[in-house]
C-alpha cells in the first residue's frame, strides 16, 4: 500500500485550532457535485516550476491526507459540507546559505574564466542559477490548511488566521468556483447581515467611543 | 461600504464588543444574561488580554496582561487611557460539560486556539469512513455552536450599542462599576 499523509495534520478536527470564518458570496447554479469536481479540476495540488517564487507546489488536496489528489467522494462532500485542504509547498533558501554558495560559485567562475571580477549581468545570472540549484536540493516545508464549506448556510471555515494563507484561499476559491467569492466575516459585515434597516442606518452612522467615563 | 472600508472605518466595533464583554462579565461576576428563558453564559477572561487604540495616527500601544501579573485594574487603567480590548482569551460555557475556549481577535473576528468540548477520538489510523465522517460531523456541530455563542453575544452587544439604552442604561452601569473599581 502506498504511503499516505494521513494523521500528519489534524486540522479542523484537532483539539485546538485557529479559525477564520467567511461568507460565501454568489449563487450556486450548478449541481454541487458537478461544481466541486469542476472546481477542483485544474486546481488540485501540483508542482510549480517558477524561478521567481518560493512556492514549489500548490493546490487543493483531500482533507485528512495531504498526499491525495484523488478526492474520495465521502471525504469531499458530507451532508452538503464541502471539505478540502489547501496544500502549499514552500522552499526558502536561508540568505546566508545562498551567500555562501554564491561566493563559492563566483570563485569557480573566476578561476575558470581568468576574470578578476564578474559583470553585474554575470552576477545576476549566477545568483539565479545558484538559487535554482539550492531550491532543487532543499526539501520543501509543507503547509496544509483545511477548509470546511457549509454550502446551505453560505459559510466557509478556514483553519488559519494568517493573512498570507487567507489571500491564497480567497484567490484559489474564486479561481476554482467562478461567480463565487469569500468575504471574511468581520464584525461589521456580520452586523450588516443581522440588522433591520433602521438599525443598519444607526450602525453606518456609529462613531467609536472615545472614553468610557 | 466595501470590505476594506468596513475594516478601516468600523474596525472599532469588534474592539468595543470585546471591551463590553469584559465589563459585563466583570460587573456581573462572570455571567452574561442575554436570553432570559435560558441559563446565562458563564464567561471567564483567562490569561491574556491585548489592548490597543482606535486612533490610527497614534502609534499602536499594545498592553499585554498575562499570567500572574494579570489584574483587572491593569486592563481598566489602559481602557481609561482610551484603549480597547483587541484580543482576549476567554472561556464560555452554559453547563458544566460544554466549555468552549478561544483567543478571540476582535477586529477580524478570528479565533486562535479554539477549543470545543471533547469529541470521541477517531480510531487510530482507522480507514473506516463512517467513523471518520461521524467524528467530523460532531466537530462541525461543536464549531457551529461556538460561532452561535459568539454571534449571540455580539448581537446582544449590538442591540444595546445601537439603541437609546446604551446611553441611558448600559453606559451608566459600566461607569458605576468603573468608579467602584478605581476608588
Amino acid at each position: 500500500m502506498a504511503e499516505t499523509g494521513k494523521g500528519v495534520t489534524m486540522g479542523f478536527i484537532s483539539r485546538s485550532m485557529p479559525l477564520t470564518r467567511y461568507r460565501v458570496n454568489g449563487e450556486i447554479v450548478a449541481e454541487l457535485w458537478a461544481l466541486v469536481e469542476a472546481g477542483i479540476g485544474d486546481n488540485a495540488f501540483k508542482k510549480i516550476d517558477n524561478p521567481d517564487s518560493e512556492i514549489v507546489g500548490y493546490g487543493w488536496v483531500s482533507q485528512g491526507d495531504f498526499t491525495d489528489t484523488a478526492f474520495p467522494d465521502a471525504m469531499m462532500i458530507t451532508a452538503s459540507i464541502v471539505r478540502l485542504s489547501l496544500r502549499i509547498d514552500n522552499v526558502r533558501i536561508p540568505p546566508r546559505t545562498l551567500e555562501l554558495a554564491l561566493k563559492d560559485a563566483t570563485e569557480t567562475v573566476l578561476t575558470e574564466t581568468g576574470q578578476t571580477r564578474l559583470s553585474s549581468a554575470q552576477r545576476r545570472e549566477l545568483r539565479e542559477r545558484v538559487r535554482e540549484t539550492l531550491k532543487k536540493r532543499t526539501l520543501p516545508t509543507i503547509q496544509v490548511h483545511d477548509i470546511v464549506w457549509d454550502v446551505p448556510n453560505r459559510v466557509l471555515y478556514l483553519t488559519s488566521i494568517s493573512r498570507k494563507v487567507m489571500d491564497h484561499v480567497e484567490s484559489l476559491f474564486k479561481k476554482s468556483f467562478p461567480g463565487l467569492s469569500l468575504t471574511p466575516l468581520i464584525p461589521y459585515i456580520r452586523a450588516e447581515e443581522t440588522l433591520a434597516d433602521e438599525m443598519l442606518q444607526r450602525l453606518q452612522d456609529l462613531k467609536p467611543m472615545h472614553h468610557y467615563l | 461600504m466595501n470590505f476594506l472600508e468596513a475594516l478601516q472605518q468600523k474596525g472599532f466595533l469588534g474592539r468595543e464588543f470585546l471591551t463590553w464583554l469584559w465589563f459585563t462579565s466583570e460587573r456581573q461576576g462572570g455571567f452574561i444574561h442575554y436570553n432570559y428563558d435560558k441559563p446565562p453564559y458563564r464567561i471567564a477572561f483567562l490569561d491574556r488580554i491585548v489592548l490597543s487604540s482606535d486612533d490610527e495616527s497614534v502609534s499602536k500601544q499594545v498592553v499585554t496582561l498575562t499570567g500572574e501579573t494579570f489584574e483587572p485594574k491593569h486592563a481598566l487603567a489602559a481602557i481609561l487611557e482610551g484603549k480597547k480590548i483587541e484580543e482576549a482569551r476567554i472561556s464560555v460555557n452554559r453547563h458544566d460539560n460544554d466549555n468552549f475556549a478561544m483567543l478571540l481577535k476582535a477586529t477580524w473576528f478570528q479565533f486562535s486556539g479554539l477549543r470545543t468540548p471533547p469529541i470521541l477520538p477517531a480510531k487510530e489510523a482507522s480507514d473506516d469512513e463512517d467513523d471518520e465522517t461521524a467524528t467530523f460531523l460532531e466537530k462541525f456541530a461543536l464549531v457551529t455552536k461556538a460561532m452561535d455563542i459568539v454571534d449571540s453575544l455580539f448581537q446582544e452587544f449590538l442591540n444595546l450599542r445601537l439603541s437609546e439604552r446604551w446611553a441611558s442604561e448600559e453606559l451608566p452601569l459600566i461607569q458605576e462599576w468603573i468608579s467602584q473599581e478605581t476608588e
